[in-house]
């Protein structure tokens, strides 16, 4: 350890060593920004193919929805959400489980209920390819 | 100087060969070759060497003029424009690891200018900033003293004559 210091020490002029501390800084700095921010923060929810509410996914609540075949209750929890109740007959929409990434995206055709998180722009990765 | 440009592109061709630790991320090594001749011979050859390996390993790795091409040269044009303006600095100036460190920034700040200009028009391409820029960091450092430890060792060599690239 104290060798490591004196050779780090040697190999650095000052200059060296100010722009180690202002790279590393900012850069510690941006990581902890990137990944500080709370994931997928809104939904979308369309009823007949129009947007009818944005809902905020950061504090828990339960929202119904006036579907085509009635009530329709969604759960919001820990940025995340999902169908709760839905007066459709398979109940597909509810086993499609929790959104929680932008782009994500549940139906329930029947009652043409539709609930996408990130908004519009929402546009996520379908692959990354280097 | 052919000879370090030659160094070079080994290098740059061995690391392309190795597989990547993280997608996207690289150590650069090639970068300590021309660090060090920026240390011992100044910049106008250490454009010379980084120019000439970019060109010479993009054709032996067949990306010539593809987009990898333009990543490499947009990164590497970044990266000498720092360390040519950072050389303007007054003072007793900087060393190896700090040239290298402010190459590795600008590398990835040129690569993503590049990407976003010529490849993805789309702002998300900036999310990867920090990823990158922390891997900037990292790599700038321990290549910076890798770089070092080789002007150590190359001013030890040949130290005053014309250096071991004969040039």
């Amino acid at each position: 350890m104290k060798g490591t210091l004196t050779f780090l020490a040697r190999a650095t002029t000052p200059a060296d060593r100010l722009v180690l501390i202002a790279v590393w800084g900012g850069m510690i700095l941006l990581g902890i920004q990137a990944f500080a921010r709370p994931p997928g923060e809104e939904a979308v929810v369309r009823v007949r193919g129009e947007a009818v509410k944005r809902l905020a996914l950061d504090r828990p609540r339960k929202v119904t929805i006036r579907g085509a075949l009635g009530p329709t209750e969604l759960q919001i929890r820990d940025g995340a959400i999902r169908f709760r109740h839905a007066p459709c007959q398979r109940k597909r929409c509810l086993g499609r489980g929790w959104l929680a990434q932008a782009g994500e995206t549940a139906a329930c055709v029947p009652n043409r209920v539709l609930v996408r998180v990130g908004g519009e722009q929402g546009k996520p990765w379908h692959a990354v390819s280097y | 100087m052919a000879w370090l440009a030659a160094f070079a592109v080994a290098i740059h061709l061995l690391e392309a060969a190795l597989p990547p630790i993280l997608p996207g991320i690289k150590p650069g090594l090639a970068n300590v070759i021309t660090v060090a001749a920026l240390c011992l011979w100044g910049w106008p050859t250490a454009v010379a060497v980084t120019l000439l390996r970019i060109l010479v390993a993009s054709i032996l790795l067949g990306t010539l003029l593809s987009p990898a091409f333009w990543l490499s040269l947009g990164g590497g044009l970044a990266a000498l424009a720092a360390m040519g303006l950072s050389q303007a600095l007054p003072g007793r100036g900087l060393g190896p690891v700090g040239y290298s460190v402010i190459a590795a920034v600008a590398h990835i700040s040129g690569q993503l200018l590049v990407a976003y200009g010529l490849f993805v028009h789309h702002p998300g391409l900036f999310a990867l900033l920090p990823i990158l820029g922390v891997g900037a960091a990292i790599t700038g450092t321990f290549n910076g003293l890798a770089a070092f430890l080789l002007v150590r060792e190359w001013r030890r060599e040949a130290p005053s004559e014309h250096g071991p690239a004969g040039n």
